[in-house]
């Protein structure tokens, strides 16, 4: 599936929650809710971005160990 | 087989009930009687049987006390007192029959007679006509007067509106029409014009029904008790001879309706008056567009094509089973388990819903149902669940009757949910105040005797930013329901919550700039909310729709549960749905992730639960979302899709990104009325039924479960439950109900909130509003009323983030979307019935100020461009809107206004954004080319299936 698109997507679940300060707890959240609504193989999609990726957001470059 | 329900009572009592606890006693006609303080005579009388005449009167409007007819005696009172507008009173002695009475009731209706034309035999009213009922239950013999004295018989007809005829020549002037515009519908469109013998009903100012502010709800024909206002289906067909209770199927609102029938023939339908949803009144969508259901371009029969440029072959329902199934398993043995899946309808009933859910998890063997439910209130679902523990609104639609301030944000009720528009304003008339949060001029905001106390007119696309400010409002000025937050609600998560908020980031004075609201304005407004009294939040897709959606009914949620206005009736928040079964097609497991009842997959006690009843083993991951699908569709890894009875490929959004995703498919399955637009990229047809021709419930935005009754044989023969069926036991899975009764049985034992709902019930009972079950065997009209389903409320802290699609130099106008009365959706039933009369093209509305900049004059066409598409449509300049804004609709399939809407979504739940999007407006001269295309397409697809039916 289109990397670009999984992308927005983390980002902005990232950024909805980040209402929570702390880091950790923050990317457990993001993580838990990808679980919760995403489709295997989008999951598996996100998962093979590579980490380095500059459209990434800090966070779920954190969320990627995470799933 | 035809089920009929018979109905408990459908007597006109007279005069509305008086809802007074403390009762009277009186004696009418030698019997004793009881009934509440407040009740009329005539009401007293008829619930003792006695049926005194009446023709100003009925119960569904206050008593005018205009004809006459009702009098009787009382005894110690002088003269003849009417008894629709005499209060009963303890230890009344009443005489309903008297030769005087009598004598005085026969010179009344000798009166109307006199100046009535004598046509009974040939007037569209006879066998159902009041007037002739009184004349002889008095038992009028002569016409003292005759004819020949000036009457009104000449006077011509008015057939403007294409659903009714307004003919005065037998208008008795009981003024019922009147009384019904005002207080049951709230438009005021009827006088009566100047006095005596030259009185006259009119609509408007001397206008014809079309020209006036008449919005053909149909409670005024409803009301007359004469031929005077006829529908013209009775005019046409003669009355029924038989009726069946049944559930409208456009909006959530959910009216209840008797279909009046002549053999398979709808003559009719009336709203019912026993109905707890719509309490006997309808609006011109349900009461009158319902003509599609006959339309000559109904699909009878299944058809097949190997590829989309071929024509249609006309099969057998098996041949057509045969061939989607055999499909489905190649596609999953090449491509694996998880590249086919379905889309379940908002507008099919609950058990159709369940049975295609159940026929994606245990036949296809993964999770990939969903529903369009997606693209309107998924995140209803959403942030109810996670602040309050059930997905849904949390009152009846009494409700509104005990509500002090009403709160309506991101929502059209007049439009949208007219029966529901008409309750509120009714409430509005009696003094609630009214907040309205919304970019556009709605018509809630002003109506005859009630305006707005405050219409926040904020920017598209910064809902949570208004919100917040509201709590923050609220906070900072310590009007918050300490009490009820301190019993009620999470104390952790309402201290976390409490310094997100106390943050002056979120005061009116800060969010000004981004909202638009004035502090001032803002601040009063929370003022009013928090203190008014009851206070009720009603929203609809203006909240859904956005790329925070979720986020703002969790803000919504928090809000009310910081004023303490939750678990009473006039309180809570309600969503209202677009669709008729939105709540219902969740509630049955329509969602990836969830199981019935809102059970997420991953839970194995759940899981173990299903397998065991239905025998297969069932995937633990969510399943793809609609847009998801398209995604993959695209990517390759997705490629059937079974879709019943929704037009994906004219509701969802990125028009040109939908139709390259449906054309990527290998095997699209279409169950629909008509060949829609998502049935020009299928290779099966399969025909649907409407909900006249089936058996079912749907279930409306208050949580009521309520039947759906056959009232013909389905033109294709089978009922939409049993396409599903048909098409499980092609792939091997085999489904036995005989009767949709069967489903709902299954439906209640793995479903704990559907625990005691069953048809039986749902007869005896009329209609449940969900969780029914040992707790509240009758239904919850009010949920969370000694605590939340979830336990403790949850505060949850709701950040603003802005949407990316914002304005540039390129694009410099927000453009939204919405809906209008007469229309409903897609377009697909009521584009084929009279309702076009009222709206025959979308337009596009703009405000003077940008209209001038472009040069753009009133009826002129308008290129709109996003960074998604262009369409073309015209335009209308209206000061309805802020300058900055425009507006349109999507009923017509060749607007595209979803050409131009753009894939944003909800970050929760991937609800398209549909009412922001970043466009350009300029004035052309040509359509655009997608509408070239699809023009192209279209009458290439009907030629494909002309074609298969000529040759069948
Ligand atoms: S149809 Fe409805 S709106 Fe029109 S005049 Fe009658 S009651 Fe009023
Ligand atoms: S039109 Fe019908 S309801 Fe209205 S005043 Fe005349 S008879 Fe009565
Ligand atoms: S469309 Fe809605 S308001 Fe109108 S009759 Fe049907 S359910 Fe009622
Ligand atoms: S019915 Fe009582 S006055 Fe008309």
């Amino acid at each position: 599936m289109n990397a670009e698109y999984l992308i927005k997507m983390a980002n902005q679940i990232a950024l909805n929650l980040a209402y929570e300060q702390d880091p950790e707890r923050r990317a457990d959240m993001v993580a838990g809710h990808i679980r919760k609504f995403w489709e295997p193989r989008m999951i598996e999609a996100l998962l093979a971005v590579d980490p380095a990726h500059p459209d990434l957001s800090p966070c779920v470059v954190a969320v990627l160990t995470r799933l | 087989m035809i089920g009929y329900f018979d109905p408990k009572t459908d007597r006109d009592l007279g005069t509305p009930a008086s809802l007074s606890t403390s009762l009277i006693t009186l004696e009418i006609d030698g019997e004793q009687v009881q009934v509440p303080e407040g009740t009329s005579v005539m009401r007293a009388a008829a619930l003792a049987g006695i049926n005194i005449p009446k023709l100003c009167a009925t119960d569904s409007l206050k008593s005018f006390g205009s004809c006459r007819v009702c009098l009787v005696e009382i005894e110690g009172r002088r003269g003849y007192p009417a008894s629709c507008t005499t209060p009963v009173s303890e230890g009344m002695v009443v005489r309903t029959e008297s030769p005087r009475i009598n004598k005085l009731r026969k010179n009344v209706m000798e009166l109307y007679i006199s100046d009535h034309p004598l046509d009974c035999l040939t007037c569209p009213s006879n066998g159902n006509c009041e007037l002739q009922d009184m004349v002889g239950v008095v038992g009028l013999r002569e016409v003292r007067y005759g004819l020949s004295v000036s009457n009104h018989l000449h006077l011509p007809k008015d057939t403007s509106n294409p659903y009714f005829t307004f003919d005065p020549s037998k208008c008795i002037l009981c003024s019922r029409c009147v009384r019904a515009c005002e207080e049951t519908q709230g438009t005021f469109a009827l006088t009566i014009n100047s006095r005596g013998f030259d009185s006259k009903i009119s609509a408007g100012a001397n206008e014809s029904f079309m020209d006036s502010e008449c919005v053909s709800c149909g409670a005024c024909v409803q009301a007359c008790p004469t031929a005077t206002l006829s529908e013209n289906t009775v005019i046409e067909f003669g009355q029924a001879e038989h009726s069946v209770i049944t559930t409208c199927a456009y909006c959530g609102v959910g009216c209840s309706f008797k279909a009046e029938m002549k053999g398979n023939q709808v003559v009719n339908m009336v709203p019912y008056k026993d109905g707890k949803a719509n309490r006997g009144h309808a609006c011109v969508k349900g009461r009158f567009a319902f003509g599609y259901a006959t339309h000559q371009d109904r699909i009878t029969q299944p058809m097949i094509r190997d590829r989309i440029d071929q024509p249609w072959r006309t099969v057998s329902w098996d041949e057509a089973f045969q061939f989607a199934a055999s499909r489905i398993r190649q596609i999953q043995a090449q491509y694996g388990t998880n590249s086919v899946g379905a889309i379940t309808s908002s507008r099919c009933t609950n058990e159709e819903t369940y049975l295609v859910q159940k026929l994606v998890r245990a036949a296809f063997g993964n999770n990939n149902v969903d529903t369009c439910a997606r693209v309107c209130h998924s995140p209803t679902g959403y942030g109810l669940k996670m602040t309050l523990g059930e997905s849904a609104g949390t009152q009846d639609f009494d409700s509104v009757e005990h509500t002090d301030v009403v709160m309506v944000i991101g929502a059209n009720p007049t439009d949208a949910h007219p029966v529901f528009g008409s309750r509120l304003k009714k409430r509005l008339r009696q003094g609630a105040r009214l907040i309205v949060v919304d970019p556009r001029q709605i018509d809630l905001l002003k109506g005859p005797h009630y305006q707005a106390d405050h219409h926040l007119q904020l920017r598209p696309g910064t809902n949570v930013a208004f919100i917040n400010a509201m709590a923050h409002t609220i906070i900072s000025e310590g009007l918050e329901h300490s009490d009820f937050i301190a019993q009620r609600c999470d104390q952790a998560a309402y201290q976390q919550w409490l310094s997100f908020i106390s943050d002056s980031r979120h005061s009116p004075e800060a969010t000004e700039a981004i909202t638009g609201i004035p502090a001032t304005e803002l601040r009063a407004a929370a003022r009013l909310y928090a203190q008014g009294g009851n206070s009720a939040i009603y929203y609809g897709l203006g909240v859904t729709e956005h790329s925070q959606g979720s986020t703002m009914v969790t803000g919504i949620a928090n809000l009310a549960m910081l004023t303490g206005n939750f678990g009473r009736p006039g309180v809570g928040v309600n969503p209202l749905r677009g669709q008729n079964n939105v709540q219902g097609s969740c509630d049955m497991g329509s969602f990836p992730h969830e199981l019935p009842g809102y059970r997420h997959v991953s839970d194995s006690s759940v899981r173990q639960l299903f397998e065991q009843a239905w025998q297969v083993s069932l995937a633990d991951q969510p399943g793809l979302r609609i847009p998801n699908m398209f995604e993959a569709a695209i990517a390759g890894s997705f490629k059937a899709l079974y879709c019943q009875g929704e037009d994906i490929a004219q509701s969802d959004p990125n028009t040109q990104h939908v139709e390259a995703a449906l054309g990527s498919l290998e095997c699209l399955i279409v169950q629909d009325i008509f060949l829609n637009e998502t049935a020009k990229y299928a290779h099966v047809l399969l025909p649907g039924a409407t909900f006249l021709e089936k058996n079912g419930t749907f279930t409306n935005a208050e949580r009521r479960i309520a039947r759906v009754r056959k009232a013909m044989p389905p033109l294709a023969g089978k009922e939409d439950w049993q396409v599903t069926q048909g098409l499980a036991a092609a792939l091997g899975y085999t489904m036995t109900y005989q009767h949709p009764s069967e489903i709902m049985d299954e439906i209640a034992r793995l479903t704990p909130s559907f625990q005691g709902v069953s048809y039986a019930r749902l007869d005896e009972l009329g209609s449940i509003q969900w969780p029914c079950n040992d707790e509240h065997p009758l239904g919850t009209p009010v949920m969370h009323e000694d605590s939340f389903t979830i336990g403790q409320g949850q505060f949850i802290p709701t950040e603003f983030v802005p949407t990316e699609e914002r304005v540039n130099g390129r694009y410099p106008l927000l453009l939204t979307t919405g809906r209008i009365l007469s229309q409903y959706n897609v377009g697909a039933q009521t584009r084929r019935t009279a309702n076009v009369a009222w709206h025959a093209e979308d337009v596009l509305e703009l405000h003077p100020h940008d209209a001038e900049e472009r040069g753009i004059n009133d009826g002129d066409w308008v290129g709109i461009s996003s960074r998604a598409g262009q369409t073309v449509l015209r335009a209308r300049v209206s000061s309805r809107m802020q300058p900055g804004v425009v507006y349109t609709t999507f009923h017509h399939p060749f607007s595209g206004a979803n050409v131009i809407t753009t894939d944003n979504s909800d970050w929760a739940t991937n609800c398209p954004e549909y009412k922001v999007t970043a466009v350009q407006a300029e004035k052309v001269t040509e359509i655009s080319k997608w509408q070239e295309r699809f023009r192209h397409l279209d009458s290439y697809q009907r030629q494909l299936l002309s074609e298969s039916q000529a040759e069948a």
